[in-house]
C-alpha cells in the first residue's frame, strides 16, 4: 500500500514538472546582433535578395574554355552555401546559360545579355563587376543575346587577365557572388571577404552575420 | 548608415496556447490522481506489448533574433512499448518511439523547407488509471535528434544531437477491452547550447505534443 502510494506520488510530481517545464519552455535561441558592416551603402538603402529557400543556378559562360574560372566558381558557390546558417540557398552550377539565375563571363567573353537601357546596380571593383537591372520591385530579366530563353537576373564579369596570379581569384570571384545573394556594402576589415579589395578566400563570420540579416529582412527589391 | 537591430521575437501565441491547455490538462489529470484512493500493492498484469502510431508537432528548435525559426512540421511517428502491471492501476512501461518530419523553416520574408528531421528516443515511465475512462502516463526520456548537417542546431556533430527530457499525457480507450486508445502526450526536452558554433546558440527546451493511437498486442 506504501509503495502504490509512494508511486502515485512520483507520477504526480513527475506530471508537475513536466506541466512546469512545458509553460517555461524556452526555445533555443540565436541572438540578433546588426550586421557588422552595413549591407545597403552602396544601393543607398536598399535592400535586396532572391526569394529565401531557393536553389541558384550559376552558369560560367565560356566555363569549357576557362576551366580555372568554371573551378573557382564552383568554389566560391560552395564557401557562400557552407556559410548559411539555415540553407536559406543552395548555389549549384549548372551547364546552359539559359537554367541560370545568375550568369558568369569571362571580360574577354562579348556582352552575352542585352543590358541596355538597365540603369541599374553595378559594383565594379578592380579587375570584376556585379550588374542587374532593377524594374520596381524585382529586378529585369537579363535577354541572352545568343539564345532564346534564360532567366537570368545577375551577371557577374571577371577580367580574367587583369587579375592575373590565379590564387588572386577565388577572393574576387566569393566577393563578387556575395554582392549577388544580396550584400550590397563593402566591409571596412581586410579579414572580410567583402572588404573593396578582398584578399581572403572564404565568407568570413562577419560576411556570413551580414548576409544572415539581409535574408532575413523583406527586401524593397526581390530578384 | 546603421542597420536597426533584430528583435526576438516572443513565442508565438498558438504555442503558448498550446502550451498553456497541456498544463490544465496536466493539472486537471494531477487532481484526479490525487482523489484516487492508493491502489492495491497486488501486481495485476503479466508484460504487454503495445504498438503506437501517430503524428506530431512541435515547438521550434531554434529561434533566430534576425526573425528565423527552424522547426520540425507534422510529422507520423511510431512507438513499441511494453508495459508490465505492478498495482492494480499503476503499471511500468517502456519503449522505442521513432519519428520524422520536414525541416521548416520561416522567416519574415518567406518560408522555405531543408531536408528532413529524425528523432529516435528510448522512454520509461509510470501509468495509473486515474479514472476508468482516463490513464495518466508520466516519463522520462532520452532521444537521438538527427537533421541536415548544415542547417543549425544540426550543423554539431555531423548533424545528431542527443536530448533528454520529460513528457506527460493521457491515454483514453476507445473500445471495451481496452486494447485500442487514444494517447494524448506533451513533451520537452532539452537542446544543448552550442557555445562554439557560429551564430551562437543558446540551449533550451522544445515542446512537442503527440496524437496517436495505440494498440496493446496480447
Amino acid at each position: 500500500m506504501r509503495s502504490a502510494e509512494t508511486l502515485n506520488g512520483a507520477v504526480r510530481r513527475l506530471l508537475a514538472i513536466t506541466a512546469l517545464a512545458m509553460m517555461a519552455c524556452t526555445t533555443p535561441t540565436i541572438d540578433a546582433a546588426a550586421p557588422p558592416y552595413d549591407p545597403t551603402a552602396l544601393t543607398a538603402g536598399l535592400l535586396y535578395h532572391w526569394p529565401t529557400g531557393r536553389t541558384l543556378d550559376i552558369h560560367v559562360l565560356g566555363g569549357g574554355a576557362s576551366p580555372l574560372l568554371d573551378a573557382t566558381v564552383r568554389t566560391a558557390a560552395s564557401r557562400w552555401t557552407s556559410a548559411l546558417a539555415f540553407r536559406e540557398h543552395t548555389l549549384r552550377l549548372v551547364d546552359r546559360p539559359e537554367q541560370a539565375d545568375i550568369l558568369v563571363r569571362d571580360a574577354a567573353i562579348g556582352m552575352p545579355v542585352d543590358t541596355a537601357g538597365c540603369g541599374g546596380a553595378r559594383w565594379t571593383e578592380s579587375f570584376a563587376s556585379t550588374l542587374f537591372c532593377p524594374a520596381g520591385d524585382t529586378a529585369r530579366t537579363l535577354s541572352l543575346v545568343n539564345t532564346p530563353g534564360g532567366h537570368a537576373k545577375v551577371l557577374i564579369t571577371i577580367d580574367l587577365a587583369g587579375v592575373g596570379n590565379p590564387t588572386d581569384l577565388l577572393p574576387i570571384v566569393v566577393h563578387e557572388i556575395g554582392h549577388a545573394l544580396g550584400i550590397g556594402g563593402h566591409s571596412s576589415d581586410p579579414a572580410d571577404v567583402m572588404f573593396a579589395a578582398p584578399a581572403v578566400p572564404s565568407p568570413s563570420p562577419a560576411d556570413a552575420r551580414t548576409l544572415r540579416y539581409v535574408l532575413h529582412r523583406r527586401p524593397h527589391l526581390t530578384l | 548608415m546603421t542597420a536597426p537591430r533584430g528583435k526576438i521575437m516572443s513565442p508565438t501565441y498558438g504555442t503558448v496556447r498550446q502550451t498553456l491547455k497541456f498544463g490544465s490538462l496536466l493539472v486537471a489529470l494531477a487532481g484526479e490522481l490525487r482523489a484516487q484512493p492508493a491502489a492495491s500493492a497486488a501486481p495485476t498484469a503479466a508484460l504487454s506489448w503495445m504498438v503506437e502510431g501517430g503524428a506530431s508537432y512541435s515547438t521550434p528548435f531554434v529561434e533566430d533574433g534576425n526573425g528565423v525559426f527552424a522547426r520540425a512540421g507534422v510529422g507520423p511517428y511510431l512507438r513499441i512499448g511494453a508495459s508490465r502491471g505492478i498495482f492494480s492501476r499503476t503499471r511500468a512501461t517502456a519503449g522505442l518511439r521513432a519519428d520524422a518530419a520536414a525541416l521548416r523553416l520561416r522567416s519574415s520574408a518567406s518560408a522555405w523547407r531543408a531536408g528532413t528531421t529524425r528523432r529516435l528516443d528510448v522512454h520509461a515511465g509510470l501509468e495509473v488509471d486515474v479514472t476508468p475512462r482516463v490513464t495518466a502516463l508520466a516519463g522520462l526520456l532520452g532521444a537521438r535528434a538527427s537533421g541536415p548537417d548544415d542547417v543549425i542546431p544540426f550543423r554539431t556533430h555531423r548533424g545528431a544531437l542527443w536530448t533528454w527530457g520529460m513528457e506527460a499525457g493521457a491515454v483514453i480507450p476507445v473500445d471495451r477491452r481496452r486494447r485500442t486508445a487514444i494517447t494524448v502526450v506533451g513533451e520537452a526536452t532539452r537542446m544543448a547550447a552550442q557555445p562554439s558554433e557560429n551564430p551562437r546558440l543558446a540551449g533550451g527546451a522544445i515542446g512537442r505534443v503527440r496524437i496517436g493511437v495505440r494498440h496493446a498486442l496480447r
